[in-house]
């Protein structure tokens, strides 16, 4: 807030220099995140041994399966703190049960679209009066609590899914 | 659907981390863009909330090619030599996408001279989409995934298009009336209506399939020892996107060739006499040959006119008689037993919707079943037809000048 403060009284042609010197000035985390897909690509060379590689995917077929990496950094002088990384498994995909990871992390999961994470033990539902316990593939959200980031640290999360 | 989920994600885990092959699983749209934003909330060391951030990736949906649904013609039997038949296939995709279909053609034949002559359509274009959401019963309207292009055409699935709901599965056929793609950028869906509401309910994630026409042209060729030989012809659709994938279809054409034969007798009627082949008709003995008369007798002419028991059906038969020199047509005297149900007389008028009509020089008679000489000027009728073991019978008169 009190960042936003000041940049409101910084010139505008003095606003680039005005951040640096905020952020050397007051210790602030500054986070950020970057997510890829990627699938699994095998190859055969001419000997007939194949290899599989994970590259980018600009698309990809239904019944494929897809690999969604999460990477985050505090590239900040402070640490960040309380840390949720929230990811709708998004429309036209399934959630692959046991996909997710997160070293150092603990991992909730939703199905109310994101409105409320347990872990997926807790995550139940009732049914003609009958509490069952959700199917990954009901997943519709995740979410990655990361107890801080150390300055200039970065760390990865993921969850793969089978398009629909 | 679930149980279809379940069990391919129990193959995908059976897998590991090999590549998943690609299946016809299909129940996003081709062309759907599928966007993952991650958001990152977070606190600084103090614990004061901070600034979300966010980042996103997308990648779209490929088409997985899916073998069409084809109509079975019904096979054609009787067919006659060197005629063009059309064989109308009603085709309905079950991709997930739009994809051409290759059509191409070939014969076994039995008996025949060679291989029929094809033509027609040489490929067929159909759209194709999915459920974007579950569909009450009772619906004129549903979701479809966004194409990308807000163009009116979902996939090449366009107003005025027949589509299929779930083609493979409870397949009900409805016609396109509208299509709105303006929604398509804020939402990722677009909407189709439909002229009437939908009998069925839908769940998400089924196919939605044009259904189109094609129509391949088949010309029999000739037979080459009477009376019948076959083609049996497969057409065959290849989609264009992988040419692995494909559905067939075949059309027996059982080929008669008709093989009409024609006699002619005559007997004396005044003065019977005949030393030739005779044949009995009507109580009367007709010869061949060897038959005289004397000027002022009166001849009685019979043409048969058979198509052998096995043949294919003889159309249009035109029995044209010219009277012979020296002789004078007995006017109104042709008689005909059309196939063996009995001697019926005509009349010599032209075009009043018998089966004869004459000037006296030429006797025309529109021999077989429904032949007619409505059609205006002399020889200009339409002649009967004799199905195979049929015969037709024709008298006539005349005196000696």
């Amino acid at each position: 807030m009190n960042t936003r403060l000041r940049f409101l009284t910084v010139p505008a042609a003095l606003l680039c220099s005005g951040l640096l010197m905020a952020g050397a000035a007051q210790a602030a985390p500054q986070v950020s995140v970057t997510v890829k897909v990627e699938r699994d690509v095998q190859t055969t060379d001419a000997d007939g041994n194949t290899d599989v590689q994970r590259q980018e995917a600009g698309d990809a077929a239904p019944g494929e399966t897809l690999y969604y990496t999460i990477t985050y950094a505090n590239s900040g002088d402070e640490s960040a703190t309380n840390v949720k990384l929230d990811n709708p498994v998004p429309d036209g995909a399934s959630f692959i049960a046991g996909s997710a990871w997160g070293e150092g992390t603990d991992m909730l999961f939703s199905i109310d679209g994101g409105k409320s994470f347990k872990k997926a033990a807790a995550l139940t539902y009732s049914q003609g009066g009958e509490t069952r316990t959700a199917m990954p593939e009901q997943y519709n959200a995740l979410r990655w609590v990361v107890p801080d980031i150390q300055p200039n640290t970065t760390g990865s999360v993921g969850f793969s899914v089978l398009v629909k | 659907m679930k149980s279809q989920a379940v069990r391919y994600l129990g193959a995908a885990l059976l897998a590991g981390s090999m590549i998943s092959p690609i299946t016809a699983y299909a129940s996003t749209a081709a062309n759907t863009s599928i966007t993952n934003t991650v958001t990152v909330n977070f606190d600084d060391a103090a614990g004061n909330a901070q600034t979300a951030v966010t980042a996103s990736v997308s990648f779209s949906v490929n088409l997985v090619a899916s073998a069409p649904i084809l109509s079975a013609p019904a096979d054609v039997d009787p067919a006659t030599e060197s005629t063009l038949y059309n064989q109308v296939y009603t085709v309905t995709a079950t991709a997930n996408g739009n994809d051409t279909y290759n059509i191409t053609n070939a014969s076994v034949n039995t008996n025949m001279d060679g291989d029929p002559a094809f033509g027609g359509d040489a490929s067929i274009v159909l759209g194709g989409s999915t459920t974007a959401a579950a569909i009450t019963a009772g619906a004129t309207t549903f979701t479809v995934p966004f194409d990308g292009t807000d163009d009116s055409e979902v996939n090449l699935i366009a107003v005025g298009d027949t589509i299929v709901l779930d083609p493979t599965g409870t397949a009900e056929v409805a016609t396109v009336t509208a299509i709105d793609e303006s929604t398509g950028a804020a939402n990722n869906t677009a909407t189709i209506t439909v002229g009437s509401a939908l009998a069925n309910s839908f769940a998400a994630g089924l196919i939605i399939g044009e259904q189109g026409t094609a129509t391949i042209t088949v010309t029999t060729d000739t037979v080459t020892t009477p009376p019948t030989g076959t083609h049996n012809v497969t057409v065959t659709y290849t989609s264009v996107a992988d040419a692995g994938v494909t559905a067939d279809d075949s059309v027996l054409y059982t080929v008669y060739r008709s093989a009409l034969t024609v006699t002619k007798f005559v007997r004396n009627d005044s003065n019977p006499n005949g030393t030739g082949t005779s044949t009995s008709f009507n109580g009367q003995t007709y010869y061949d040959s060897g038959v005289n008369g004397n000027p002022g007798d009166t001849m009685e002419y019979l043409v048969v006119v058979e198509n052998p028991a096995g043949y294919g059906d003889a159309q249009n038969i035109v029995v044209s008689d010219p009277v012979p020199q020296f002789t004078t047509y007995v006017a109104s005297s042709v008689q005909m037993d059309v196939d063996g149900g009995g001697l019926v007389g005509y009349a010599d008028t032209a075009d009043n919707g018998d089966a004869v009509e004459t000037d006296g020089s030429t006797i025309y008679v529109y021999a077989g079943v429904g032949g007619d000489d409505t059609a205006a000027g002399l020889g200009n009728g339409t002649g009967g037809t004799l199905a195979g073991g049929e015969t037709a019978s024709v008298l006539f008169q005349v005196t000696i000048d």
